[in-house]
């Protein structure tokens, strides 16, 4: 069984070689997979990074402009020949059973699933930070892009990403998917290191927040209008 | 900027807006989706509850967007009242705060909504936690007043 890795890579230079290492070291599976790096405009080191790896299973796209991490996992989705598809973002890492478990996880679940696992922050060991001003690291569950293993066939019925969106892509992702009925699965163990770095705030800035109840409130619209039970709990 | 006010007559007469940008709030089709993103937990208002946010969202104090629902509400409702309770409801929650007066406002004046004039409730909310996850996930959440924490140059 095939599994293509999508890496969205945008100047990260310096934490890339990490993350496709921990592709490349899978336990188990390593020689079914395809790593398909999509350079999104780098501006920095990255093309040149990229050129040194020497790895068959490595399929490298550089895309001349910058056109965000939604436009550049569909690059890779595009291109990507799997029957498994993961996504890893170029500044996290897996631990090397990460894929197995998910493939096992898939093999033994019979309906239309996602598979997620949990993840644990850390401080990059390249950044100094100053003195008291480091961020809190969290150990939590990983519904994020990085966390995330399913089938292609379970892919294709949710569809690409939104790239009109500035943020909150995968949210409105994992809602789409979720409406359409794919179980959602959490591997208890923490199989996913999520970098935190100055540069998250770039890509998550206040400013955009206001994107997260535009996605829920296109949700809402949207099961409103297939006349399905909108995803929440009971009122609290 | 004037704290919240502690007894019915001062919240009565005071502005209130969403906590941004830790409270983001989307209206369509007379409802409205209000995101607390410190906390993960999402609202749906419809009816008079949506109403209600978006007069204060417009400029209007909780009394003028009490006046305006007493048309549509039973002469033996306390509309008044009603809506008191859902505004110290919101503060209790943190998704609004007390405003200046002269603060400008992006919302139009709400129009009441036909089925708010023909079948009163008092206003209310249902609270989701179903995203919480997802919702906290973001880094962002991590920067407080101070702002985000700085790397060394």
């Amino acid at each position: 069984m095939l599994i293509s890795v999508i890496v969205p890579a945008y100047n990260y230079a310096n934490f890339l070689p990490r993350a496709i290492a921990s592709v490349l070291s899978q336990e188990g599976v390593s020689a079914d997979v395809e790593c398909i790096v999509v350079n999104d405009g780098s501006t920095d080191d990255t093309a040149e990074v990229l050129q040194n790896l020497n790895d068959d299973r490595i399929d490298v796209i550089h895309q001349p402009n910058n056109a965000g991490s939604s436009a550049a996992r569909n690059t890779g989705i595009r291109k990507a020949q799997g029957d498994v598809i993961a996504f890893l973002d170029a500044d996290d890492y897996w631990r090397p059973e990460k894929l197995a478990r998910a493939i096992a996880a898939i093999e033994a679940s019979g309906a239309p699933s996602m598979h997620f696992t949990m993840m644990q922050e850390f401080l990059d060991p390249s950044i100094s930070w100053e003195s008291g001003a480091s961020p809190h690291v969290r150990l939590m569950k990983g519904l994020a892009a990085s966390c995330c293993t399913l089938r292609r066939v379970d892919f294709d019925q949710v569809g690409l990403f939104d790239e009109t969106l500035p943020s909150g892509e995968f949210l409105d992702w994992y809602l789409r998917a979720t409406s359409l009925g794919l179980q959602e699965h959490l591997d208890p163990e923490t199989l996913v290191y999520r970098g935190i770095h100055p540069a998250n705030r770039d890509r998550l800035s206040r400013q955009s927040s206001g994107i997260y109840s535009n996605i829920i409130m296109r949700a809402r619209r949207r099961a409103a209008q297939d006349d399905i039970e909108p995803k929440g709990l009971a009122s609290e | 900027m004037s704290g919240p006010s502690a007894t019915p007559e001062g919240l009565a007469a005071s502005y209130y807006a969403s906590r941004l940008p830790n409270v983001v709030f989307e209206e369509s089709e007379n409802e409205v989706v209000v995101v607390n993103l410190l906390s993960g937990v999402y609202y749906f208002l419809t009816g008079t509850a949506a109403f209600v946010w978006l007069a204060l969202h417009s400029g209007m104090t909780v009394n003028e967007a009490a006046l305006d629902l007493r048309s549509a509400a039973p002469a033996e409702v306390d509309v008044d009242q009603d809506v008191q309770v859902f505004v110290a409801k919101l503060l209790a929650l943190d998704l609004v705060e007390a405003i200046a007066a002269n603060i400008s406002h992006d919302t139009d004046r709400p129009v009441l909504p036909s089925y708010v004039s023909t079948g009163y409730s008092a206003p209310t909310l249902e609270s989701f936690a179903d995203l919480q996850d997802i919702l906290l996930l973001d880094p962002v959440h991590d920067v407080d007043e101070t702002g985000w924490p700085h790397a060394k140059a």
